[in-house]
């Protein structure tokens, strides 16, 4: 059997493929029924209530909302340094690389619920022990704030990597090039290389904007009320498990499908040739 | 404050978060292992130039890839009991979710390495004889291998990572075991920059392995903040 190098091709070429495709998918869906309806556990009962998701729908839209909020702030920091951070990675001046690759390496090599927790529970902590009131006043960090300075740190620490790599893909020709016809350092990064750069990096920069909204789940652990936390309380409520987070699931699904048809819209108007990151 | 700095909650519970370690390196090991056979079922499904090989699998990996990872180890828990008929227990729910998330991203860097192998290989190796298994084992795979050793890296620090997820399952792995010492002692600047410390030092050890292997053109680096 010699598989031939050829872009298009048939779904089956011969017939013993198509044998084969029948035997794999059929026996796996065979499978699937039999252990349904004569399997070990086949008169197991789960009293399906998929009814229960849509009585308790506006539990996941708050949940949406407070998802797309945590969102929208995380992107716009976690944004902003990762470009800080990619072009502190890049920079010539000692101290300013070391502190951003500090950065990075610190905060990617750390879970983000541990992040979280710290930044929650530690910071409090911290917090209070600086301002040590006589009266015993004490400080509460909204864990809002706890979640999205956790999320943007560890995503921007992510951010920067890319940053950087679409900065050094910028041929050491072009700076040469705009420093011969005088211009600056400053204007050589806003006019000629973060122009470039910052385009390059659209396709692999925008799976970690979904990593955002996958990475939000993680602040249900402290408390914030996002479609995670609302999932889990519809599951509470009704003990109907099994059909809350397949619809979280299903939701979360649905916006990250959103946001990449947005980045898609995005690149189709700035005039690029669109191109999908893995 | 003299809970800030209570430190000494670490030594006297010393034994308790080497027990919560040790779930937690038990939960990485059978994870990876499982998230790799995941990873070259369906990044080999993927690299296929079969249609009927090729689209399931890519469906089942892109699903997998667009859910968190967090909603992912509820749902395996969740989902075993309707489904299967038996209730997982918290640890193996948390090993199967990680498995398979883990290993559909794990699947994006085999087929990436796969791809990586210039298609004439495969023609050649065919052409003089060699099966389907022989072929990838003794022409792609070493290949691949070489290109994909950065990426594997960094996905077992993502998977090392990932653990602390089974804590919302009720897995007293080492993050668990961080915060019901934080619950009973109250000190949890102490107790999170600990645990922050350890995670950090098994990851960046790990990481800094990768930057290793990665030094060389053509290598696939795959940094994913999942």
């Amino acid at each position: 059997m010699v598989p031939e190098v050829r872009r298009h091709r048939s779904w089956f070429e011969s017939p013993g493929e198509r044998r084969a495709f029948l035997l794999v998918w059929g026996g796996i869906a065979a499978l699937a029924v039999w252990y349904f309806f004569f399997g070990p556990r086949a008169h197991y009962d789960y009293n399906w209530r998929w009814s229960v998701v849509w009585q308790q729908r506006r539990f996941l839209l708050w949940g949406i909302g407070t998802t797309l909020y945590i969102f929208a702030w995380s992107l716009a920091f976690s944004l902003v340094l990762g470009v800080f951070c990619g072009i502190g990675r890049t920079s010539g001046v000692r101290w300013v690389r070391a502190l951003s690759t500090g950065y990075v390496e610190i905060f990617r090599n750390i879970p983000l619920l541990v992040q979280m927790w710290w930044a929650y529970f530690g910071l409090q902590q911290v917090v209070n022990a600086a301002l040590n009131d006589p009266f015993g006043l004490r400080i509460l960090i909204p864990s809002t704030f706890a979640c999205i300075l956790a999320l943007s740190l560890y995503t921007g620490a992510y951010m920067g990597e890319v940053v950087r790599s679409g900065i050094r893909s910028i041929p050491r020709g072009q700076w040469e090039a705009a420093t011969s016809t005088g211009l600056s350092r400053a204007q050589t990064w806003r006019s000629v290389v973060l122009p470039q750069a910052l385009v390059i990096v659209i396709p692999p920069l925008a799976s970690e904007v979904l990593n955002i909204i996958k990475n939000s789940a993680v602040a249900m652990t402290i408390a914030i009320t996002d479609l995670m936390f609302y999932s889990q309380k519809i599951e509470e409520d009704t003990f109907a498990g099994f059909e809350a987070y397949t619809a979280g699931t299903l939701l979360f699904l649905l916006l990250t499908l959103l946001a990449v048809g947005a980045i898609y819209l995005l690149q189709r108007l700035l005039g690029l040739k669109v191109r999908t990151a893995a | 404050m003299d809970t800030f700095w209570k430190w000494s909650v670490i030594p006297e519970n010393a034994g308790f978060f080497l027990g919560g370690f040790r779930l937690t390196l038990t939960i990485f090991a059978i994870a990876w292992i499982g998230c790799w056979a995941f990873a070259v079922l369906f990044g080999a499904m993927r690299h296929s130039s079969r249609p009927w090989l090729r689209y399931p699998a890519a469906a089942v990996v892109e699903v997998i890839r667009g859910t968190p990872g967090l909603m992912f180890v509820v749902w395996v828990y969740f989902l075993s009991q309707p489904l299967i008929g038996y209730a997982l227990s918290p640890f193996w729910a948390a090993v199967w979710a990680l498995v398979i998330h883990q290993g559909a991203y794990g699947a994006e860097v085999v087929r990436a390495g796969l791809s990586s192998v210039d298609r004439g290989q495969l023609a050649a190796g065919y052409s003089t004889g060699l099966g389907y298994v022989g072929v990838m084992g003794w022409i792609v795979l070493p290949q691949a291998l070489r290109n994909m050793a950065p990426a594997i890296v960094n996905r077992s620090v993502a998977l090392f990572k990932n653990t602390s997820l089974a804590f919302v399952i009720g897995v007293i792995e080492f993050f668990r075991a961080g915060t019901i010492v934080n619950g009973r002692e109250n000190a949890s600047f102490a107790v999170f920059t600990f645990l922050a410390a350890v995670y950090f030092v098994c990851c960046f050890s790990l990481s800094r392995l990768g930057h290793h292997l990665g030094q060389r053109p053509g290598v696939i680096e795959d940094t994913t903040a999942v």
